[in-house]
């Protein structure tokens, strides 16, 4: 999977479970201060992203993943260790 | 009146389905806990530190990371003595810690408890999501998460039951508007009809029973005083209540005297909301302390003691106050410059009595 490939795949998952636009999600967005996520959504997002990309975050990880982009650059190393 | 049913939560069965609630700090310590797991109810400590007002702990030492040290080694270690203080005094009864994910030294507390045996762990301020790796060696401790919302049980449920493959054993839920201490609710939520359990419970235990397809119990917390609320909650589908604010006039509440009384004294008009370092709202009784936090005066201590939680805005950006230490002033007896936390319902107290005199009359 590309790295634009995995961008599409976030930017559809973080649009669907936050309720925003799909162009709102650029990967300089901070979910919490630009998409308005709360420490609910934060957990529930992590989870989808693991059940689409067939991963594990732990939870140390996912503590980081503060932004689009920071989401697309874990998957993608974690994708790209795996295949 | 028809005999209330009895609780069980994981293995664990208490004659009545009563949970006195976790006060912190040191509120309802050993005495309390124990007397309520007496009479036939579920006993729990706050294991929000202990350490603070114990002998391991130097208050005047004046290096920080000194003092940190010791701070967290002093709370393993009063909570330990607490647990054993608590079994001592009731070496059948059910009897649990309330443990905050917020704290810095969460993960010691919950697993020392869980080596100390408690029955159960009661975690709040913070969805518990790594809880049950913690206790992994100790099956035999129930897993309580507290939640405000079915979407946070939700969570819970699928993050447990993915990762750890098992499920909470039970639920506390919180309702913001009528608890008391930290709120799981923005201070612009509350106040919303859909966070009162009228609304949560049902909707709660028809998805643990749709769902998930277990009987898994549902405490409600918030507001509950006699028989009759406790009655309700169980006609909305609730397995139990927790109460807080009630058994603090009694004998046994481990906190001062003083601070039972002002309790006792409170009107229901002095129950206000204020600001917390913590970042959730809480619900406590009016004093020069609250008036101080009300007008953002700049007497109020803001120098961090000992970095005790994860995220405090006293410490990461000087806002409100320090919380343990007026939360310690409290309980040891300066209801003035301490901040005394409540439910709703302070003030219906007419005198503080033996918690087994209360005990039967909430079940009478």
């Amino acid at each position: 999977m590309s790295a634009n490939e995995i961008f599409e795949k976030v930017q559809k998952i973080v649009a669907d479970q936050l309720g925003v636009e799909t162009s709102a999600v650029v990967p300089q967005a901070s979910f919490q201060n630009d998409l308005g996520a709360d420490s609910l959504d934060t957990v529930e997002l992590v989870m989808a992203l693991e059940e689409e990309f067939e991963i594990e975050i732990p939870d140390e990880a996912a503590e980081e993943i503060l932004t689009v982009q920071s989401a697309v650059d874990y998957i993608n190393s974690k994708v790209t260790a795996s295949a | 009146m028809p005999t209330l049913p009895s609780l069980q939560i994981g293995q664990h069965t208490a004659r009545y389905p009563i949970i006195q609630g976790g006060m912190g700090i040191r509120i309802s310590g050993a005495q309390l806990a124990a007397a309520v797991a007496n009479a036939g109810g579920i006993g729990i400590i706050s294991a929000v530190a202990l350490g603070l007002n114990s002998t391991y702990f130097d208050i005047t030492q004046t290096n920080g990371r000194k003092r940190r040290e010791q701070f967290f080694e002093a709370n393993r270690l009063a909570l330990i003595d607490e647990i054993r203080a608590a079994r001592a005094l009731s070496p059948n009864g059910i009897l649990g810690i309330n443990a905050m994910v917020v704290a810095q030294d969460y993960e010691t507390l919950v697993r020392t408890a869980a080596e100390e045996g408690v029955n159960l762990i009661i975690s709040g301020a913070g969805l518990p999501l790594q809880l049950p790796s913690h206790t992994a060696a100790f099956p035999e401790v129930a897993l309580v998460p507290i939640v405000s919302s079915t979407r946070a049980a939700r969570i819970m449920c699928r993050k447990w039951e993915r990762q750890y493959g098992r499920l909470p054993d039970a639920f506390v839920v919180e309702n913001p508007n009528t608890a008391g201490g930290h709120l799981g609710a923005k201070l612009e939520e509350l106040g919303d009809r859909a966070l009162n359990a009228e609304q949560v419970i049902p909707e709660l235990v028809a998805y643990l029973h749709q769902e998930v397809g277990q009987s898994i119990p549902v405490i409600a917390c918030g507001n509950h005083w006699n028989r009759a609320d406790i009655d309700r909650m169980l006609a909305l589908g609730a397995s139990g209540v927790q109460i807080g604010t009630r058994f603090i006039t009694t004998d046994e509440c481990d906190a001062h005297i003083r601070y039972k009384e002002f309790h006792l004294h409170a009107q229901p008009e002095d129950v206000v909301i204020i600001a917390s370092p913590v970042g959730m709202p809480g619900r406590a009784l009016r004093n020069a302390f609250v008036e101080k936090v009300i007008a953002d005066s700049p007497d109020l201590e803001k120098r961090c003691f000992t970095s005790c939680l994860h995220t405090c805005k006293c410490r990461d950006e000087q806002k409100y106050y320090c919380i343990i230490q007026v939360l310690d002033k409290a309980a040891r007896g300066d209801i003035e410059n301490g901040l005394v936390f409540s439910g709703s319902n302070a003030g219906r107290a007419k005198r503080i009595m033996p918690v087994a005199e209360l005990m039967a009359e909430l079940v009478a």
